[in-house]
């Protein structure tokens, strides 16, 4: 009911997700994401749960692998979700349950992965995948990039409604988080909202952060 | 050193020159010191009071000595009216130089310290007189401003808020610049302030502890290979102080130190990040390194014992060795088919295979795990050619971390599956073959044919053979998915194997229409008596099972080819099963007098009956009476009063009177042997009629 992609930035350490589903309010539920530790993303039959205890486990240093097995092994609805989850060195692992509905997979490449389910066609993943390693510049717009051509390609089958895109910097300090609850085109709604308001404090995010951390004003 | 007092000379040379102070001792000059000396002109002329001494030219004054290296024709005078000037510059040469050493030395020490930027800028204010207080600003990248990092003399809560712009304030410009300045006088140095913002301007304000402008200043830049890393200001607010060139170039000597040891410290730092980064990936590498070669090794394994041939227990033993943690595999009927020493001790919950979680793994074919009291079983579905075949349980720790192993388990299973998979395939081929052959005797196919697939099974045409047929009992099927029926058929052909081989009886077992058949056959050598011997053990076996069967047993036939007499008589003892009630096993030859009621029809035993006890059928019907069951317990008890009178709890003269009436209604007299005999066999047949 879902696509989605998860990703770190070589030269900046920066973690970012973007998902875009037909389903209300998707940014409640997903992606968790935190600086200097890793992503954990659910979806399917969404496990909010598993995503804070996902961000736990990687915090102990675990991998995306192990914390993978970790969230799976202690989820007896495995099998209805689709689980992501990035670790610090920027290695993804995914898995996707047998009782999601087609078409549905994932793609993992070096520092990011795509996945989805009831997917119009398989192309949502590659065209995303295909989309984000051509793209250049930040994150969020690599991002965005990627998400645009998933919902180019055909997206959720069932439709659309709602997007979400986080990324995050340093942590505590909110550098991306934009979300769109319920949309005809949440995923140009989304880019939208991005590109007019990214002067307000994403262009002067380290300003902004020193700013708040000494008690000034900007 | 160079400077007007050798300008007259006209020819001058570098020279290393010494001077000693007599009363210390102490070699005033530099040990490097060299002056430029006019050298002698004219070799004849001695200069007075000097003497030349290993091509050291040494004069004697009153309080130094001084040497010069090499011919001069400077005469005693001049050092004389020189050293008092001399002496002072060499003092100031000299604590320039033991700056830069202390200094040197102090970084050098606690260049790895964190607090090296307090270090520094203490460092510098005590090395510069008339310096009091300073600011050591760093450049952030990230905002492109000028951050305040230490300071010695100001309000930290708010030196901390200062953030300049490249030129602003006397530090921002010389960041901006690159090029050090010295201000003195306060009203100048206010001026230059000016550039501030209103709000850096007021926490420089608030950050002064007495004067908010000092006497003089020096502002120099931190720079390192052609990058500015920041900027190193001092002032002086105390004692009119005045800063001078001398004073600006050591800071600036000082600064060129310490950026060094900044972008050392800043190169030091980030390599610590990077081997702490490395360290850290390194120990993720090696523990991701330790599952996949575990998985690569056990995945070698299996993959060489399917590649073998070596079956399911060999599957067993690999799975044993890798994973150490007790771990069981059971069909779908729980019956364990491997179990390790420690899971042998476990047991299943009794509700096992309607749990919900066990339910879900029979849904999606997928494993999950049931939380227990002190340890987790993980349940992994076995998955055979139609439906789940059984399940591979392993119980763990519940605090041990044993995630990745549940990849090895998935792999142990998909590889029994297939293992398991192909056994049934070869049993069933075998069963097929087994089958053929048993439809072949019964059909009378070709016996050449049938001679060549029983010896492909391993049996000699010309021994004695007996069948054995075999059904569940409705009872135990009734509720039973075909697939679970298939299952205990199974079970019931691996117990007749079993059987087979533990006493040593050639012989299939196999499906045969409905019925399991177990053919058994016995060396011709050894007699039909042996074979008899034999087969009655076997029954004897069969009787003390318990397993819910019902069981009919022909007799020893001499050949092959008349293994379909023991057929027929094997499938008459199952249709006798239906008329009995309790007997598990019927051998055809126990069967008794049923044995010959079989070879009549139902017909032909109803008009045997009527014929004898027609007559009291019609009266019990017609009456309502029982006296064919007071004649049936007569017969069954062989006319002993006491017993029939308890069974039908009557009074001995009621019985005696029902006989009498019996035998009225018959017409027949009991004492009569023959009468008696047919009044016998014809209750033996109504009964077995009633039964039908």
């Amino acid at each position: 009911m879902t696509f989605s992609i998860i990703a770190k930035c070589k030269e900046t350490g920066k973690y970012g997700a973007a998902v875009a589903t037909c389903f209300p309010g998707v940014g409640a539920h997903s992606p968790h994401i935190e600086a200097d530790t890793g992503i954990v993303l659910t979806q399917g039959w969404v496990n909010p749960p598993l995503g804070q205890e996902g961000i736990d486990y990687l915090k102990k240093g675990y991998t995306a692998n192990e914390t993978l097995n970790h969230l799976l092994m202690h989820d007896p609805g495995k099998e209805l979700r689709q689980v992501a989850v990035m670790d610090q060195y920027g290695n993804s692992s995914s898995y996707t349950g047998v009782e999601n509905d087609e078409y549905k997979g994932s793609i993992i490449g070096e520092n990011w992965s795509v996945h989805g389910n009831v997917l119009e066609d398989p192309e949502v993943l590659s065209q995303m995948a295909e989309a984000f390693e051509a793209s250049e510049g930040p994150l969020e717009v690599r991002l965005f990039e990627a998400l645009a051509a998933g919902d180019a390609a055909g997206g959720d089958k069932r439709g659309k409604q709602s997007a979400v895109i986080k990324v995050v910097d340093i942590a505590e300090f909110p550098y991306i988080d934009f979300r769109v609850d319920d949309h005809e085109e949440p995923v140009q709604e989304l880019r939208r909202i991005y590109e007019k308001n990214k002067h307000v404090l994403i262009e002067r995010y380290y300003e902004w952060v020193d700013a708040v951390k000494q008690g000034i004003v900007l | 050193m160079s400077g007007s007092i050798w300008d007259h000379l006209t020819r001058h040379q570098e020279k290393q020159v010494y001077i000693i102070d007599r009363a210390t001792r102490a070699v005033i000059s530099n040990a490097s010191s060299t002056l430029p000396v006019r050298v002698k002109e004219d070799p004849e002329k001695v200069p007075p009071s000097f003497y030349v001494k290993d091509d050291i030219v040494i004069y004697e004054l009153p309080d130094h000595q001084v040497m010069v290296e090499g011919e001069t024709d400077i005469d005693v005078d001049f050092w004389s009216k020189q050293i008092p000037w001399l002496t002072y510059l060499f003092e100031e040469n000299k604590h320039a130089s033991q700056v830069l050493t202390d200094m040197a030395n102090t970084l050098a020490s606690k260049m790895y310290d964190e607090d090296i930027l307090e270090v520094v800028i203490q460092t510098v204010i005590e090395a510069v007189p008339f310096a009091d207080t300073g600011f050591l600003f760093l450049h952030d990248k990230q905002i492109d401003k000028l951050l305040i990092h230490a300071a010695v003399g100001f309000r930290e809560e708010s030196y901390r808020k200062t953030r300049l712009k490249k030129g602003e304030g006397v530090s921002g410009q010389v960041y901006a610049t690159g090029i050090p300045e010295v201000i003195n006088g306060e009203k100048n140095i206010r001026k230059a302030m000016t550039s501030m913002s209103d709000y850096n301007y007021t926490h420089y304000i608030k950050a002064t502890k007495g004067r908010e402008f000092p006497d003089c200043m020096i502002s120099v830049p931190l720079m390192f290979e052609n990058e500015i890393l920041g900027v190193l200001t001092i002032d002086s607010f105390e004692a009119g102080g005045y800063f001078t060139q001398a004073d600006l170039s050591l800071v600036k000597a000082l600064a060129d130190h310490a950026a060094i040891v900044l972008t050392h410290g800043r190169v030091y730092a980030n390599e610590k990040k990077k081997r702490e980064e490395y360290e850290t990936t390194l120990q993720a590498l090696r523990k991701e390194h330790e599952m996949v070669r575990r998985t690569t090794d056990f995945h070698h394994r299996l993959t060489n014992i399917a590649a073998r041939g070596e079956g399911a227990e060999a599957i067993f033993n690999a799975l044993k060795q890798t994973i150490s943690y007790p771990f069981a595999v059971y069909d779908f009927l729980l019956h364990p088919y491997f179990e390790t020493e420690g899971a042998a001790r476990k047991e299943l919950m009794p509700s096992f295979l309607t749990h919900p979680r066990v339910k879900n793994v029979r849904k999606t074919h997928k494993w999950n795990q049931i939380p227990l009291e002190k340890e987790r079983l993980i349940v992994l579905p076995i998955i055979g050619v139609e439906d789940i075949w059984g399940f591979l349980c392993v119980w763990m720790p519940e605090d041990d971390i044993v995630e990745n192993d549940i990849v090895l388990f998935e792999y142990g299973a998909t590889v029994l599956s297939l293992e398991l998979t192909k056994e049934e395939a070869i049993k069933e081929a075998e069963q097929g073959v087994k089958g053929e052959l048993v439809e072949g005797l019964l059909s009378g196919k070709a016996q050449k044919t049938l001679e060549v697939q029983a010896a492909n099974l391993g049996l000699t045409p010309g021994d004695y053979y007996s069948m054995v047929l075999t059904r569940l009992t409705p009872g135990s099927v009734a509720g039973l998915l075909p697939q679970h029926v298939k299952w205990k058929k199974e079970e019931i052909i691996r117990a007749f194997e079993e059987e087979f081989d533990k006493r040593g009886i050639k012989g299939i077992v196999a499906y045969y229409r409905s019925y399991i058949f177990a053919m058994a056959s016995f060396d011709e050598q050894n007699g039909k008596k042996q074979a008899r011997l034999e087969m009655k053990q076997l029954v004897d076996r069969l009787e003390s099972w318990h397993l819910p069967l019902q069981t009919g047993v022909g007799r020893v036939h001499k050949n092959l080819n008349n293994v379909n007499h023991s057929l027929e008589d094997a499938e008459k003892c199952m249709e006798l099963m239906t008329k009995e009630n309790d007997p598990k096993v019927i051998s055809f030859v126990s069967a008794g007098i049923s044995r010959f009621l079989l070879q009549h029809s139902e017909e032909e035993l109803n008009l045997f009956v009527d014929d004898i006890l027609g007559p009291l059928l019609q009266y019990d019907r017609k009456k309502k009476s029982d006296f064919m069951e007071t004649l049936i317990s007569y017969v069954r008890y062989d006319k002993e009063l006491k017993q029939v009178t308890e069974v039908l709890n009557v009074h001995h003269n009621t019985l005696y009177y029902r006989i009498s009436r019996i035998q009225a209604i018959l017409d027949i007299d009991f004492s009569d042997f023959e009468d008696w005999f047919n009044v016998q066999l014809a209750c033996h047949v109504h009964d077995f009629l009633e039964q039908q």
